[in-house]
Formats: structure tokens, C-alpha cells, sequence
């Protein structure tokens, strides 16, 4: 098996070459039609001053329609704003998220993760869900580690890499919380699956979050004591 | 006046929606020009743009394409000789381009895959598939592994370079090895 090195080695001379000679003139010819399109576009400018500036449209027609147009933009504005709130209080009812189980209690709003967990090396956390917080740690050269918060339990375990079965955690008032990593071919499967020890299965669907990694997460109204196994399916 | 690279992520991402959605024509034929010095510029990195792009680009997308795409767009929004470290602009353009490139890829596979069932869009197996292992990365991954494995950056520049945290290239470089180590895993049982 050849090196890692090696491989994206071969990957980055992969293609048909093509001179840079070709690219610069091709580049050229680009920059030259856009160097047109503005010299139409200063042209159409002008047609439309021209017919703006004309006489025949009646004053208060003018007026009406630049009242209709800040009014379009006002309303314009109140929907982006509504938008960007939602957005921003994860506000979206259509998301797994809504769908779930409601958090029984979540962690302090702005307290970041437990660092001490991660040991001396380099750390990057954040809050995946309200009740609960990631992280990793990598010395660049080791297994990274993956560590989690939640208002009942800190700990850390091998990390949720593509492919692997969700991390079942346990949140507070009997609840449970999966983790769960892309699959081996980087897709999202939709549905978690927890396979409890009386034989029965429960299934809630994936949040997913993607900034900064891809990862997922859903919420069962059970016990982590109860579980046998997690799985995904979707 | 000179612009410092890691200032202009925000812009490079405002140029991308920018371009699609509109463009001020006028102020874009004032600056869009290829001057000797933008030339040479071109020309010294060239080499270094089109094997970034190879690693960065998806299996489908030509390498040289991409570069061509990155240099057009980063020109259209200003001269690239004023930028203090224009290597690395250009190459988070390109990762931007090619992201672009694979979130469109995949919606095209998909409406593929769902008007044929069992039609997968992508065109891995033109590669060798210890290659074709490398395409299943994401194309910021390939670049991070690129950058520290070939290039031997540390996670500090290749950090600085893509516009993304230390920990964050460290965290993505140890993913995508542990990635590749599966797949090799599942290959061989």
C-alpha cells in the first residue's frame, strides 16, 4: 500500500496539463467580454436614465411607485429579520430538533466545555445541543479523543469517525442522547435507533449540525441504563 | 495600498454569492484587467494553484478549470498584486470554488439517483481506488492533509492559509486519516 504522502502526491498531478499560456489567454478572453458586457451595461444605464428622466411619466405616478417600492423593501426587510432570528434561536420547525424530545435540562447558556478532560494538547469544543457540549483533542499525532458534557456527566471516548455506531450519553431526568457520525461515505443518515435491552427499539430522528464538522445528535426519552446498542438506519 | 489575505475570507465569500447574484458591471470593468505584474504573479504560482486544485477539485472537475474559475473571480473583485499574500487567497478561492462544485455535484447525483434508481453521479472509478478513497473526503480535508503530508505545513499555516482555526486543521486532518484508515479496514476484511 503506498503512503499517504505518495497518494496525494499522484492526486495532485492528476489531469491533462494545460499550459498556463492557454489559461493566461483564456483568462484574457474572460476579462475582455466581462470589459464588454460593462460597456453595454453603462449603455442601458443611460437608455434608462434617459427614459426615467422623461417628461411623458407623471409626477405622481413616480411618486406612488417609489412609495410602492420602499414599502416592498420595508416588508423585505422585516421577513429577512424574522428569518435571521429564527435562524439564529434555531427557531425551525420543520428540524429534527423540533421533532425530538424537548431537553429536561440543558447546560448554562455562554459556560464553555470542560477542558481539563482534553489533558495538555490542543482542544476545540462547542455546543452541539442545548444539553450538550463536544469536543476534541488531537497532539497531531495520536488518536484524537472525543469528550462530551452534559448536565449530568463528563467523559470522553474513542471518537465518532465515519462509519462508527452512534455514542449513546446520558442528559439529564432520564434521557439519553446519541451521537451520531456521518456514514463511511459521508452521507447523514436520518434516523437514530436505540435497540433497548428488553429487545424493543425506539427511533428519533438526526439533527445534524455541520459548522465546524459534520455531526448529529438525537433525543430519547430513555434511560441510557436501558440501551443495548445504537444504530442508524435512512 | 496592500491587503492582507486573512482580511478578505468575508469578501472572498460576499465575491462568490456576489457573482452569482449580481455584479456592479462598471466598477468591474475599471479593475478586471491583466496587467505584466498580474501576469507574472500568475505565472510564478500557477504550478503550485493547479496541484492544490487537483487535490482540492472533485474527481470530476478539471484541476486547470478550477484555478482558471478562482483567478477570474478573484480578479473581478480586486487587483490581485495588492493583496499581501495572494497564494493564499487564491487558494481559499479555489476551496471555495471546488465546494461549490461538490455541493452541486451531489444535488445532481441525487435528482440522478432519483430518476434512476442505483445511477451513483460520482466518477470515482476512473481513479485508482487508493485515489478514488481520497475523493470521499471533503474537499477542505484534502487540502488540510495535502498542505501538512506534502507540503509539511504545520497546522498554524495551513490554517492561516484556508481561513480556518489551529485546532480545527488538526481536527479535520485527524478525522480524515481515521477516515481513510476504515475504508482501507473494510477493503482488506
Amino acid at each position: 500500500m503506498t503512503s499517504l504522502e505518495d497518494r496525494l502526491n499522484r492526486l495532485s498531478e492528476r489531469g491533462t496539463h494545460r499550459p498556463v499560456d492557454e489559461s493566461i489567454d483564456a483568462l484574457r478572453a474572460e476579462l475582455s467580454n466581462d470589459a464588454d458586457s460593462g460597456v453595454n451595461s453603462n449603455h442601458r444605464e443611460t437608455e434608462m436614465l434617459t427614459e426615467t428622466s422623461d417628461p411623458q411619466v407623471p409626477v405622481r405616478q413616480r411618486v406612488s411607485r417609489l412609495a410602492f417600492a420602499a414599502a416592498a423593501i420595508v416588508v423585505a426587510g422585516i421577513v429577512v429579520t424574522i428569518a435571521y432570528n429564527a435562524a439564529d434561536e434555531g427557531i425551525d420547525p420543520d428540524s429534527a430538533a423540533a421533532l425530538m424530545p424537548a431537553p429536561d435540562e440543558t447546560l448554562p447558556p455562554g459556560e464553555s466545555a470542560a477542558v481539563t478532560l482534553f489533558g495538555p494538547g490542543p482542544d476545540y469544543s462547542y455546543r452541539l445541543s442545548a444539553d450538550a457540549e463536544v469536543g476534541w483533542a488531537s497532539d497531531g499525532v495520536n488518536e484524537t479523543r472525543f469528550c462530551w458534557r452534559t448536565p449530568v456527566i463528563e467523559d470522553c471516548g474513542s471518537e465518532p469517525v465515519p462509519g462508527t455506531l452512534p455514542i449513546a450519553i446520558a442528559v439529564a431526568a432520564g434521557q439519553t442522547l446519541t451521537i451520531v457520525p456521518v456514514s463511511v461515505d459521508f452521507s447523514m443518515p436520518t434516523t437514530a435507533v436505540l435497540v433497548l435491552r428488553d429487545g424493543t427499539t425506539v427511533e428519533e430522528p438526526i439533527e445534524w449540525s455541520t459548522d465546524p464538522i459534520t455531526i448529529g445528535y438525537a433525543r430519547f426519552d430513555t434511560p441510557v441504563e436501558e440501551v443495548a446498542e445504537t444504530r442508524t438506519k435512512g | 495600498m496592500r491587503v492582507n489575505a486573512s482580511c478578505c475570507v468575508q469578501s472572498l465569500g460576499g465575491v462568490e454569492q456576489g457573482n452569482d447574484a449580481w455584479m456592479d458591471q462598471r466598477e468591474m470593468t475599471s479593475r478586471a484587467s491583466l496587467d505584466r505584474e498580474t501576469e507574472q504573479l500568475i505565472r510564478a504560482l500557477y504550478p503550485s494553484l493547479r496541484r492544490f486544485a487537483a487535490v482540492a477539485g472533485a474527481s470530476e472537475s478539471d484541476p486547470d478549470d478550477l484555478v482558471q474559475e478562482a483567478l477570474l473571480r478573484s480578479i473581478r473583485a480586486r487587483s490581485l498584486v495588492e493583496i499581501e499574500f495572494p497564494e493564499a487567497y487564491l487558494r481559499r478561492a479555489i476551496l471555495n470554488v471546488a465546494s461549490n462544485e461538490r455541493r452541486s455535484t451531489r444535488r445532481r447525483s441525487s435528482r440522478l439517483r432519483r430518476v434512476s434508481s442505483g445511477l451513483d453521479g460520482a466518477t470515482n472509478d476512473t481513479y485508482p481506488s487508493d485515489l478514488a478513497d481520497l475523493f470521499h473526503l471533503s474537499s477542505v480535508a484534502r487540502a488540510v492533509l495535502f498542505m501538512a503530508e506534502v507540503e509539511n505545513a504545520t497546522h498554524r499555516e495551513v490554517a492561516e492559509t484556508l481561513g480556518i482555526s489551529e485546532s480545527n486543521s488538526r481536527m479535520v486532518a485527524a478525522r480524515a486519516r481515521a477516515a481513510l484508515r476504515l475504508n482501507l479496514k473494510e477493503e482488506t476484511s
